[in-house]
């Protein structure tokens, strides 16, 4: 097997070093515009299209997807796209749900389940939620940190330090604005790092032919056979899984909700994620690349493809901005987790329960405080995390307990705060009581998807409704378009669920 | 006529009532985009079909 020798030359050091001192100084120069916790935490809602593909690439797209894609196409092939893939089938639906964010006109995921559901439901999944995103944080530096401590040769520890300092410096400085106008310029690194390695690799390969002469045949199936990792049953229930619990995840209502106008929304959402499907395919041909140059890496050691690839590969200076751009997509996504965590601390505990009738420039200070906080947790998980695919694999499955309820809150004007409990708690309790028994998670998601939607059915159908002023606030907005706000009045006037 | 007579009804909103109320001019935008994010999901596999091909 053949190895390569870590480190950055001179010219590599000045390229990465050039870029991290570029994106701090957007980053904070970008944040001298932002004044009030609506401009931190959803920038005003004024982004235009580009800016919101770029933040739904830019937020959805971190280099730990790379490196397992490029693992997973280095076992098994062309077929190993459909880890990232499996979402294609969801992204169509984006379209449709940009507009219910945008019309809502709120802030967090939480302001939804307060209106919707109640104040128990809202801070139970505020808390949940700023724990998912402090977890994901962990996860997307852990898994930049160790590619590119494998490039570099630098401890992991101090590449996480470097880009944890960067991300929240300008994200605590600019909010979302800062976070949003750095994605735009790390969302062209994300498109560098999916395809620098390609044309290097099938030179030294000798082209497609190269890959087929050298590769078996299987390899070039773009779906693997039945009963394998990626069965038509497993990859189904992963992606009904995954459009159920794409409403849970809490930086959706900025993803989604954050534009100036609905087209806006819709566009970016939808497609800035396809520009991440096209550039799955550059990290599929570098893992068969690395098949080919670099055979014999065991199952468990196959993630490491990627970053060999890169050394072995891509001549001085480019190495340097592939670097760049592996920490890219890490601080454009830690910096709206970030963000997103903050605005829900402030905006659906601190100043809700905590400290009332502030001016909003203290909320400001408290959300650059909380901000710090998170981005400080993200990286103690980095640090403490023993593994980077357990976490991510347990998160994908959980989210669907209370994505099944938003879609219901949406869908169904009868759904209420105890059918959401008993959906809620009754999907959970199945998916982990089949998990138990030996169920695989594709079976366990279905029984808890159907348990959820027959509890939310059941229960919500017997037990008082929703007070109508409460529903209010939710459907008067669904009901008018980005445009004809004279119709809403005062929604923050609004009343609020008083009970739990 | 309001703009959400005006092809910015919403799907998913009113997804119970369709079966009723579903108009092309309602939902205009929502069907357009929605179909033609199906038309690039099909493109992009057909895509990658014919590169295994290469």
């Amino acid at each position: 097997m053949q190895e390569i020798k870590r480190g950055l030359t001179g010219l590599d050091a000045a390229v990465l070093t050039c870029y991290l001192a570029g994106i701090t100084a957007l980053g904070i120069y970008v944040s001298r515009r932002v004044r009030s916790t609506a401009g931190f935490f959803m920038g005003e809602r004024k982004f235009g299209k580009v800016l919101m593909i770029a933040q739904a690439l830019g937020t959805g797209t971190h280099s730990d997807q790379a490196v397992g894609v490029a693992g997973a196409a280095y076992s098994v092939g062309l077929s190993g796209i459909w880890y990232q893939w499996m979402w294609i089938f969801t992204t169509p639906f984006y379209w449709l749900l940009a507009p219910v964010f945008r019309r809502l006109r709120m802030v967090t995921m939480s302001d939804f389940f307060e209106h919707r559901y109640g104040r128990l439901y809202a801070i139970t999944y505020a808390f949940f939620s700023i724990y998912l995103l402090v977890l994901w944080q962990g996860i997307a530096i852990k898994g930049a940190t160790v590619t590119v401590s494998a490039i570099t040769g630098y401890p992991e520890l101090a590449i996480g330090l470097v880009v944890a300092a960067i991300f929240a410096s300008y994200g605590i400085a600019g909010g979302l604005t800062a976070a949003v106008i750095t994605d735009c310029v790390q969302g062209f690194f994300v498109i560098i790092l999916s395809f620098l390695i390609v044309p290097f690799g099938l030179s030294a390969v000798g082209g497609f032919a190269g890959l087929h002469q050298r590769l078996p045949a299987g390899f070039f199936h773009i779906f693997s056979g039945a009963g394998g990792e990626l069965s038509g049953f497993n990859v189904t229930m992963l992606v009904v899984s995954g459009l159920v619990g794409i409403t849970a995840q809490p930086h959706m209502m900025a993803v989604g909700g954050s534009g100036k106008t609905e087209l806006n929304c819709r566009i970016g959402w939808t497609y800035g994620n396809f520009i991440k499907r096209v550039c799955s395919i550059g990290w599929t041909l570098t893992g068969l690349i690395a098949a080919v140059l670099h055979p014999g890496l065991a199952f468990g050691e196959r993630e490491r493809a990627f970053g060999w690839a890169v050394v072995a590969l891509l001549p001085a200076g480019l190495v340097g901005l592939m670097v760049a751009s592996l920490l890219a997509t890490v601080m454009a996504t830690c910096s709206a987790f970030m963000v997103d965590g903050a605005a829900l601390f402030v905006g659906n505990v601190y100043k809700r329960y905590m400290v009332k009738d502030r001016a909003d420039g203290h909320y400001l200070k408290v959300a650059r405080g909380a901000s710090f906080l998170i981005a400080a947790a993200g990286f103690a998980f980095a640090v403490f995390m023993p593994s980077v695919v357990s976490a991510t694999v347990h998160f994908v499955t959980i989210l669907p307990f209370v994505g099944l309820v938003f879609w219901l809150g949406i869908i169904w004007r009868k759904a209420n705060r105890y059918g959401a409990w008993s959906s809620t708690i009754g999907s959970a309790l199945v998916f982990f009581g089949c998990r138990a028994a030996g169920y695989s998670t594709a079976w366990g998601s279905l029984w808890s998807l159907l348990a959820g939607l027959s509890l939310m059915i059941v229960v919500s159908r017997w037990t008082p409704p929703e007070p109508e002023e409460a529903l209010a606030r939710i459907f008067l907005p669904l009901y008018t378009p980005v445009g004809e706000e004279d119709r809403l009045g005062d929604l923050e006037g609004q009343p609020r669920q008083g009970q739990a | 006529m309001s703009l959400e007579d005006n092809g910015l009804g919403l799907l998913l909103r009113d997804l119970l009532q369709l079966h009723r109320t579903f108009s092309y001019r309602r939902y205009r935008i929502d069907v357009l985009g929605f179909v033609v994010a199906w038309l690039v999901v099909a493109a992009m596999i057909a895509f990658y079909f014919w590169m295994s091909r290469w």
